[in-house]
This record gives C-alpha cells, structure tokens and sequence, in this order.
C-alpha cells in the first residue's frame, strides 16, 4: 500500500539559516515588544471619542511607537538575509495578531453590524433547522451560515456572536497558508515569499475579514488557486491559438524594432519544469478525484457567497486563455456550477433585481459613478480617509507593476500569478456589487499585487551598490508608508464600526420590550442589532426611504410617517452614536438631522423611553398625539 | 510498547485525534468556545485528510494542509446543506459521517511509515 507524495514546490534559495545573527534576534525582541505596547497603548482608546478620521488620530503614542517597533522589527527581518523561516513567520504571525485582533482588543462588544446580521441569519436557520422560503439574498446563498451553525451545534455555542469577534484573526491565519504556498510557487527566493505575506498584510485595508461569508469564501478562493496551481497547471506556452499567434508576433515585431532582445533560455521555466515540480506525476484517477474535489468545493463556494464563485471563473477562463491551465473541463464545470447556483437557487433574488443587474453590464458610467465618485462623499476627515486608502491601493498596484517588470526582464514565469491578479478586473464592466466591485477587485488582485509588490522590496534591500544605504532606507520608508496607510484606511471608520456596550444594550432592551412585528426605525441601519428575530421584525431604514432619497419628504416627514403606519403593532426609534456617526460621516444625512427627527416625534407622537444612555436611547412610540 | 499502542502510534494521528478531542470536550463540559475551536479544527483538519488518504494523496506539507482545509470545509458545507434542505440537519449527524470517513480512512490506509516508504 503506497501513497503518491507529491512534491510540488521547486527548491528556493532559502538563504543562510545557520545560527541567529543578532539583528535577527533584535527584530523579534522589537516585534514583540512592539506588538505589547500596541496593545496596552489601545487599551486607552474609547469607541465613543473616535471621529470620522477613524483610530489613527485617537491613538497614543505608546500604540504608535509599538506599531513602530513592529514595523521595523518587520523591516530587519527582511533585511537580513541569514533570517530563517521561523524568525519571518514570527514576524509575520505578529503583525498577523497586530492588525486583526487590533479592534478586538478595544471594543467593549462585538464591532460592525453587519456581524450582529449574520449571527441573526445563523440563528434563524439553526433555529428552524431547514432553509425553506428565502427571506432576502442570504437565504439564497447559506451554505457559510449552515456550516457555521453546524459547528454550533457540535459545540454547544449559543450564537455565533460568541466566536465572531477574532474572526479576523482567524481567516488571516488561514489566508497566510494557501498564500504561502502560491508565493513558494512563484517566488526565487524566501524573502521574497516573506515580503509577499507583509505585503499582504499592509496591503489588506479592505476589513472584509470580518465574521462573513466574504472572508470564509476568500480562503476557499486562495485553496482553490492551490488546487489549481499545483494539480491543474500547464507550463506549456500553447493557450489559446489566437492569443498565442498574436503575442508571437507582437515579440517578433518588438524584436525587429529593437524594443525587445531575442529570446534567451527561460531559466525560470527550467526550475520550474524540475521533476520535483511536475503536475503530471498525479495519476489519472487521483486527477480524477481532485478534479472532482475541485468541483465540489466550488459547488460549496457557490452556495456560499455570490461573488467569489464569479471571480473564480473568470480566474479560471483567464489560465485558460494564456495557457496555464490544463484542465478546460474544470474551468467549464466551475462555470457551469457557479451560474446554476444562482439561476436556479438564488432565482428569487435575480428575478427581483435582473433588471438592476442586466442595466449594469457594460455601463461604464454608473459603475463608475457607484464604485468612485458616490464613496468619495461625506464628511472632510472621512473623504481624507477614503483618499488614502485609493492612495495605498495604488501605491501598491504601481510597486507590483514594477515587481512585475523586474521579474519579467529576468525572464520570470509569471504568467500564471500575472493573470490570477489581473483577471478579477474582468467583473467590473459587468456588476456593481453595491457599488463594491471595485473594492472587491483589489481584495481578489491583492494575493498577486502583494508578491509582485514585495519583490520591488526585496530587490530594493539587495541592492549592492554604494547607494545601498538609500535604497535600504527607500525599503523602509515603504514599509512605514504601508502601515500607516493601513492604520488609516483598515480602521477609517472605527468611529461607526465600533459599538459601545449601550448601543448593545439598547438593542437587547428593544428586543425585551418588543411585541412581536413590531417595527424598528434607525437613521441609517448602523446598529448591532438583526442577531436574532431576524425576520421577526420590520427593520426600516430612514436614509434608505424613497421618499427622502428622492427629496419629496424630509427626514423628520419622513420619520413620523414610516412611525405612524406600524402604531397598531408597535414601533420603536432607536438612536444610537453609531448609526448617528455613520448617517454623517457617510454624507447620508445631513449633521444635526438625527436631533430633528427626534424632537419631531417626540413633539408629534405620545412616547416611552425604554432604553437611555449618553451612547444610545430607544423611544416606543405609544400614540400619535392629538391633532398631530 | 504493545502491538496495539505500535498500531495507534504509527498510524496518522490528524484522523483519529481531533474527532476525539470535540468527543472529549463535549463529555468534560468544556466552555463553548473551546468546543467551538475543537469543531473547526476538526472540520478543517479530518474530513478533508481521509478522502486524501483513501486516495493515496499527499502532497507537501504546506499544499497538503491547505487542501485538506479545503476540503474539509467543502464536505462540512454540503452535508449541512444537504441536511438543512431536506429538513434533516444535524449537526451532530455531520460529525458522526465525517468521523466515519475518518475511522475508514485511518484503517485502512495503513501506517504512515508504510505510505511514505
């Protein structure tokens, strides 16, 4: 009885990992020391003196200089080339639990709403034990909420707001193992697979790791490229005959016009094509059942997120397309399952939203206008933020152009990781995604940017010349550049991302206090609340009504309408810090509305106050008042 | 060392000890979220490494865990989609088939020794 061990990856150099020099040893003793401080300096942050300029402005210095040390703890790792694995996964696992355990550490509850939403969905189909009838879209697409809620019942968790909060912490841990496994693939040396991973880090402003199907989808999307990376990998440079012919020519020209030296032998391809490497030493059953494992997992995808499978097919068809790719079924199949998924289980919600969706396809403007121009809006110090998280987005996309660059004059494969990253950009012509699809792109492009990107890094800290200092020095400024612009943009809007434990309380007491049906009216949906009776209640949006987008009412019209059509079976104004913050900040009300609308009601309707605190207060709404 | 503690020692650990450890928990009252991190390591760990072995599948280290995770959470979704869409889900069920897997697995491919020789 045998089992085939497959070695997939090529030697790297790994560098001198005899003995700990001792800068190698400094740097750890700063990450750690660093990593303390940053958390003991946190623990003077409070949620309710965050601004729309997020945590950056509000941090101290200890957390400042923490965030420091760990920094430059990172930059002497990658510095010193004698830095074995363990001192860089050190490194890395530091600032891992520095970045994503950060709002953790300060938030006196579980942070951003939408975590309360899917701990609301989790319990609604652990409670009812089937998904039947779909409420909204999650119930078209449940497979995280039930495998979440099949690890509930396991462990006798009774909801999932218990294990939300280091969510983060958690799937980044995940997102460093198939990453390390795609950087090995790729990368000529170790470093360059360690400044990837911080790259990756620094680069990761997007805080779409929270307790989500998004970020358990986003490690199945990394696994996936695993998969496909080391089972289903051509390295032949035959793809598709009419791309091929024209990239042929094109060479063939460049080299006439003396843009481009002849062809020298590809020694990346020759470490590539190392036995050790070779995808064909599965046999054709075991091809077989990692074909059919492959498709299994995207089915599971499928019904697990929306737009993760979609990415997955056009990474897919993009291998195909410059030849990477060895399996055409595979790709067809993952095609196949990820549009019936959403052709015959998320019907109900096409059907309500196709035509929103097909007037999306191909106009540039309203994408545009969705993704770009409607998030630069809002308060100044929130815009400053929305600025340089663009900033750091294309900080990185010019250093991994430039990565790139480098590595194709040394006449670097790359094929394979250059169209992993750039073929994410194929969606935006053709779904908004809420106007995220651009966010959403840079996620997905993020593994191959971020590798790309640390290449300039390491080329920059092995650079032999008698400006080695500079160049050295330009490593660090870089370094320092992505963590604060992570700082900036990755907790941007802590101020309505964290809750205090009175908005939390004034929930639960809305809930005690509410019959069932009965209404909950907030300014702008920023609130922890939907974690259980998810579709036990109407949940109205006041930012959200028509008739306010639309300018026919104000917001306090407006308000005492929505309230006065639901007095038969109760209604409630919740008004919480938060989602007053978020409504302002966002530029989806005007400052000081919120105050308006609640002495409007209170001026216009008989009302208790069940819930009262400098952070929260709740109003049930009892009777219109006479002649109002 | 007995014959049978050789045969528990040699044979690959990851099939038989995290389902154990859920067991273990959930016998001793540990707290929930300890049970909870038990639960993931075993969804992502077993499920996903007794179809690999079934099929004589390893790969490197680094590339073996991570398709074992992923296959892991991909068996641990569609079993409880399966169940939750033919009004049959129980989570409990979902870790009594995946361990079962897992016990197949662990019989009958062998020490590790012998798969690596």
């Amino acid at each position: 009885m045998t089992t085939t061990v497959l070695a997939a990856s090529k030697p790297i150099d790994v560098g001198d990992s005899t003995g700990v020099s001792r800068v190698v040893l400094a740097a750890a003793v700063s990450s750690v020391a660093g990593g303390v401080m940053w958390f003991a300096g946190l623990q003077r942050v409070r949620v309710e003196n965050l601004h729309a300029g997020g945590l950056l402005p509000e941090l101290g210095w200890m957390a400042v200089t923490g965030f420091v040390l760990v920094l430059l703890g990172l930059f002497a790792t990658l510095a010193d080339q004698r830095a074995s694995g363990r001192w860089s996964a050190l490194q890395i696992a530091v600032l891992l639990v520095v970045i994503t355990a950060a709002a953790a550490s300060f938030d006196a509850v579980l942070g951003y709403r939408v975590s309360y939403r899917h701990s609301g969905v989790i319990d609604k189909v652990v409670r009812d034990g089937h998904i039947d009838e779909p409420i909204d879209a999650y119930f078209s697409w449940p497979g995280f909420f039930t495998f979440i809620g099949s690890l509930l019942g396991i462990s006798g968790v009774d909801n999932a707001r218990q294990i939300a909060r280091f969510a983060p912490v958690l799937f980044n841990g995940l997102y460093l193992l198939p990453l390390s496994v795609l950087y090995r693939g790729a990368a000529t040396k170790r470093r360059e697979v360690t400044a990837g991973l911080i790259v990756f880090l620094l680069g990761n402003w997007v805080y779409q790791d929270y307790f989500a199907p998004q970020a358990a989808a986003y490690f199945v999307y990394l696994s996936v490229l695993v998969v496909l990376y080391h089972c289903f990998r051509s390295e032949r440079a035959d793809g598709i005959p009419l791309l091929e012919r024209i990239i042929t020519v094109g060479r063939r020209r460049a080299q006439r016009l003396g843009l481009r030296r002849p062809q020298r032998p590809d020694v990346r391809s020759a470490a590539v094509r190392s036995p050790s490497d070779r995808t064909d030493t599965l046999t054709t059953a075991q091809r077989m059942l990692m074909f059919v494992l492959a498709l299994a997992s995207t089915l599971a995808l499928a019904a697990s997120h929306q737009l993760t499978p979609l990415i997955v097919a056009v990474v897919g068809i993009a291998l195909l397309a410059v030849g990477r790719c060895t399996s055409p079924r595979l790709v067809g199949g993952m095609v196949l399952i990820a549009a019936a998924w959403d052709v015959f289980v998320g019907a109900p919600y096409l059907s309500g939203n196709l035509s929103d969706l097909l007037q999306q396809i191909g106009n540039l403007s309203l994408l545009a206008n969705e993704n770009v121009t409607s998030r630069v809006a809002g308060d100044p110090a929130h815009m400053t933020v929305v600025r340089l998280r663009m900033l750091l987005s294309v900080t990185i996309g010019v250093l991994a152009t430039i990565g790139w660059w480098t590595r194709m004059r040394r006449r670097s494969n790359d094929r394979w990781l250059a169209a992993v990253t750039i073929a994410p950009l194929m969606l935006f012509p053709v779904v908004s995604y809420g106007g995220e699809i651009l966010v959403r792109i840079y996620y997905f492009s993020l593994p191959g940017l971020a590798f790309f990107a640390g290449v300039v890094l390491v080329a920059l800290l092995e650079r032999r010349s008698n400006n080695a200092i500079v160049f050295r020095a330009g490593a660090l400024v870089l370094i320092g550049a992505l963590g604060f612009g992570l700082l900036s943009g990755r907790f941007g809007n802590q101020a309505y991302d964290s809750f205090t434990g009175d908005e939390f309380e004034a929930v639960v007491a809305t809930y005690d206090d509410a019959p069932s049906r009965a209404l909950f009216l907030s300014f702008a949906g920023n609130l922890p609340w939907k974690f259980e009776r998810y579709d036990g209640h109407p949940y109205r949006i006041l930012s959200r009504d028509q008739a306010f987008k639309d300018g026919d009412e104000t917001a306090d019209v407006a308000a005492r309408r929505i309230l006065r059509t639901a007095l038969d079976d109760g209604a409630y104004l919740l008004v919480g810090r938060a989602d007053v913050a978020y409504a302002e900040q966002s530029g989806v009300l005007a400052p000081g509305t919120s105050d308006a609308v609640v002495a409007s009601v209170l001026e216009r309707f008989n009302t208790t106050t069940v819930f009262s605190s400098p952070n929260a207060t709740v109003y049930r709404i009892d009777s219109a008042k006479e002649g109002s | 060392m007995t014959a049978f503690t050789s045969t528990i020692t040699s044979r690959d650990p990851y099939l038989l000890l995290p389902g154990l450890a859920v067991l273990a928990l959930a016998a001793s009252g540990a707290p929930p979220e300890l049970r909870f991190v038990a639960a993931l390591g075993f969804v992502l760990v077993t499920p996903g490494r007794a179809v690999l072995r079934l099929a004589r599948l390893r790969f490197e280290p680094a590339v073996d865990w991570t398709v074992t995770a992923l296959f892991g959470w991909a068996i641990t979704t569609l079993l409880s989609l399966a169940g939750a869409y033919a009004h049959a889900w129980f989570p409990w069920l979902v870790f009594g088939i995946e361990y079962l897997l897992a016990l197949l697995a662990w019989l009958f491919t062998g020490s590790r020794k012998k798969e690596t020789a």
